[in-house]
């Protein structure tokens, strides 16, 4: 107790007076945290999107009119679309190559003409620029509900023509009429969907939560992987853990003191990242004992992982060259920084049982869904068992190594 | 009975024989000096006895196999001060190791007189100081101190020797390596001469040089009419050997100023230069 204790008061004061690790520990994180709130967290932001369309030859009618609602659309009394007129598809192509438009929208050929006389469907092509993922997945989304709404309009507009032509020519008994005109307008709109009230929460304070935890996430995997396999082959390079056979102190205690000390620089770095996200937006993540306990074995199981790195390597420097190494992909491909939903299955499967991103995502279940603990006890006992594993492993590996050398 | 005793060790890295069969005993009390060029296998040797690293042979200690060894103080050439961290609380981390109660820290700091910076930005010889400092926390029997002087200034090397006389005379035991022979001459009781992993020559300086069949002399250069008594003629001098140079020196002077004009004269004394140049055929500096 009193030798871990000993190694984790050096670590702490050495943490304090290293440059390089208070940039990572303290600096990073906030610029981090500051950074991603001013992104992804203000509320407002949003820019209208450009939009290209080639205008109807002929009669056009309708899609004039669909036009005008686009230009006019706003969300938050902001524009949501930003619509440019061009000659021909070509044309809008080319724009939507060099990025100056996200979408093309085509009329079909007699798309007014159709709509208005009923006797084919009106045939529109939306053509989305698929290069960048994340702006994809936002047009593709708010240009659809906007065609969907649309076309509910029209619904509407044809139903109330058909329903005065029949209270014109008097077929309906008037004691019918109330119910048939119900029946038919609710044939238009079957069922009314806001996506929006689901988790109580807005689309921007989703986001917002969802990049905290990424950036925490994010945090937790380089700080904890690259500082304890750094400090603990350190030690190993110094020969302290062999030079302890001279004091009353053994090298287990020095395995845990070391990790100890990065746990706690993790959880600070998280706290400042929280802090930096209230600092922008005003508002706290809600941190109760579940997200606590989840990112504390979160924290524990990267820098167990940090460990079994250390235990490979022979110089602080090949160490910390491995955490990285190792760091970089897993933070892409575990879900953490990249929406899994953008991911590829394999790389979905590797996120589901990495401790670290496990966890997050149960942390985010809570602070974002306000799901509950309950849902993820398989997961939490998975990624113990796995960072229990990884200490097992390391601190074999290292005993092994001290014997052998 | 020997407090330390060595009974055939050996260590080999691969191909490398770093120890080759070393025996040796050290007593209590006794400042034990291992002499020998960089690569003899010093370092290795004393890893052996300090942290009980894998090797060949028997590691006696009070007559039986060391095991635990928190009666060792083990200074090595470096790792031991964490660079970033101030002298005290170098100090206190090492206290905390050992169990010492943390006054300790400030006392050893003071006896020491070892200002209170951040490691790094101590001048060698106060690193020094610190890592020896160190070493002792636990107060242990029996220390080791691997090259405590090498890249030192003089004086800075003389303060060093002071404090492991110190040590000496508070009853601790020491072993040190050194490749100064001037080193070796001030401090130890007694040297092993060390090369190639083996023991060349082992005993107290004095024994260590008349083994060798190495006297001292008084060294006259001058013009003389005739060779002295006592005097034998040597390249461009005339030369007296004799076993008590310095208490010879005036009597010897003042008769060979009768026999022609003296123009230098010189002592000259064999130092363990010289013994490690007669057993191996080569100087100790790199
Ligand atoms: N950890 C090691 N691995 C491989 N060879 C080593 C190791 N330590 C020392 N040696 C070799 O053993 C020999 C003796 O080294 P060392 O004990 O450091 O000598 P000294 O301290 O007298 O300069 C050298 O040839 C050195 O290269
Ligand atoms: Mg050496």
């Amino acid at each position: 107790m009193r030798g871990t204790y000993a190694f984790f008061w050096k670590g702490m004061k050495e943490f304090f007076s290293s440059k390089e690790a208070m940039f990572w520990t303290f600096l990073f994180p906030i610029m981090f945290g500051l950074l991603f709130a001013a992104v992804f967290g203000t509320p407002g932001t949003i820019s209208p999107i450009p939009v290209g369309y080639v205008p109807e030859q002929g009669n056009a009618t309708v899609s004039d009119a669909m036009i005008h609602a686009m230009e006019n659309a706003t969300y938050h009394s902001k524009h949501l679309f930003d619509v440019h007129e061009y000659s021909d598809k070509n044309a809008a192509m080319a724009y939507m190559k060099n990025g100056s438009i996200h979408a093309v929208i085509l009329f079909g050929a007699n798309f007014s003409e159709n709509i208005m006389h009923g006797a084919k469907a009106g045939n529109l092509t939306v053509i989305v620029d698929k290069r960048d993922p994340q702006e994809y997945q936002l047009v593709s989304s708010v240009l659809g509900s906007f065609i969907a709404s649309f076309e509910k309009s029209i619904s509407m507009q044809k139903l109330n023509i058909t329903l005065a032509y029949i209270n014109s020519t008097g077929t309906i008994s008037p004691e019918n009429k109330t119910f048939v005109e119900n029946w038919l307008k609710s044939m238009t709109v079957p069922v009314s969907v806001s996506y929006e009230e689901y988790a109580g929460q807005s689309t921007a304070s989703i986001m917002r939560l969802w990049y905290e935890t990424a950036a925490i996430g994010i945090t937790f995997i380089f700080s904890g992987m690259i500082f304890s396999s750094s400090m603990i082959a350190r030690e190993t390079e110094r020969g302290t853990a062999r030079r302890l056979i001279n004091t009353r102190t053994g090298a287990t205690a020095m395995l845990v003191g070391n990790m100890l000390t990065v746990i706690v620089v993790e959880m600070f770095s998280a706290f400042l990242i929280v802090l930096s996200f209230y600092a922008v937006l005003g508002e706290w993540m809600t941190i109760d004992w579940r997200v606590l306990l989840m990112l504390l074995i979160a924290a524990t199981s990267t820098v167990a992982l940090g460990l079994l790195i250390s235990s490979f390597t022979r110089t602080q420097k090949a160490a910390t060259g491995a955490a990285n190494a190792i760091a970089w992909p897993i933070s892409f491909i575990t879900g953490i920084f990249i929406p899994s939903s953008l991911l590829p299955d394999w790389m979905r499967d590797i996120g589901n049982y990495f401790p670290a991103s496990a966890l997050l995502r149960g942390v985010r279940h809570i602070v974002i869904y306000g799901g509950s603990l309950s849902a993820y006890v398989p997961q939490i006992t998975m990624a113990i068992a796995m960072t229990v594993a990884f200490i097992f492993a390391g601190a074999i590996a290292f005993h092994w190594r001290m014997k052998n050398d | 009975m020997a407090l330390m005793e060595l009974k055939n060790v050996s260590k080999r890295y691969g191909d490398v024989v770093a120890v080759d069969g070393i025996s040796l005993s050290i007593g209590e009390g006794e400042i034990f000096a291992l002499l020998g060029p960089n690569g003899a296998g010093k370092s290795t040797l004393m890893r052996i006895i300090a942290e009980g690293i894998k090797h060949d042979g028997l590691v006696l200690y009070r007559g039986k196999p060391l095991k635990r060894r928190h009666c060792i103080g083990f200074c090595p050439q470096e790792g031991l001060i964490y660079e970033e961290l101030s002298t005290l609380d170098n100090l206190r981390f090492y206290a905390m190791l050992h169990g010492m109660p943390r006054k300790k820290a400030d006392e050893l700091m003071e006896r020491f007189s070892i200002p209170n910076k951040r490691a790094k930005h101590l001048s060698g010889g106060m690193q020094r100081r610190l890592a020896i400092a160190i070493s002792i926390i636990g107060d242990p029997e029996f220390l080791i101190l691997d090259e405590p002087t090498v890249g030192l200034d003089v004086e800075s090397r003389r303060e060093i020797w002071d404090i492991i006389l110190h040590l000496k005379s508070e009853g601790k035991s020491v072993m040190l390596t050194t490749h100064y022979m001037e080193e070796a001459e001030a401090l130890a009781d007694r040297v092993a001469i060390i090369n190639a992993g083996k023991i060349i020559a082992c005993g107290t300086p004095e024994e260590l040089k008349s083994q060798a069949g190495l006297k001292s002399a008084i060294e006259i250069r001058g013009k003389f009419d005739r060779t002295p008594p006592d005097f034998v003629e040597e390249e461009q001098c005339i030369v007296k050997y004799t076993e008590n140079p310095k208490a010879e020196l005036l009597n010897t002077v003042q008769s060979v100023v009768k026999f022609g004009t003296v123009r230098e004269i010189r002592v000259r004394e064999p130092t363990l230069e010289d013994v490690f140049l007669m057993l191996t055929g080569r100087g100790l500096a790199e």
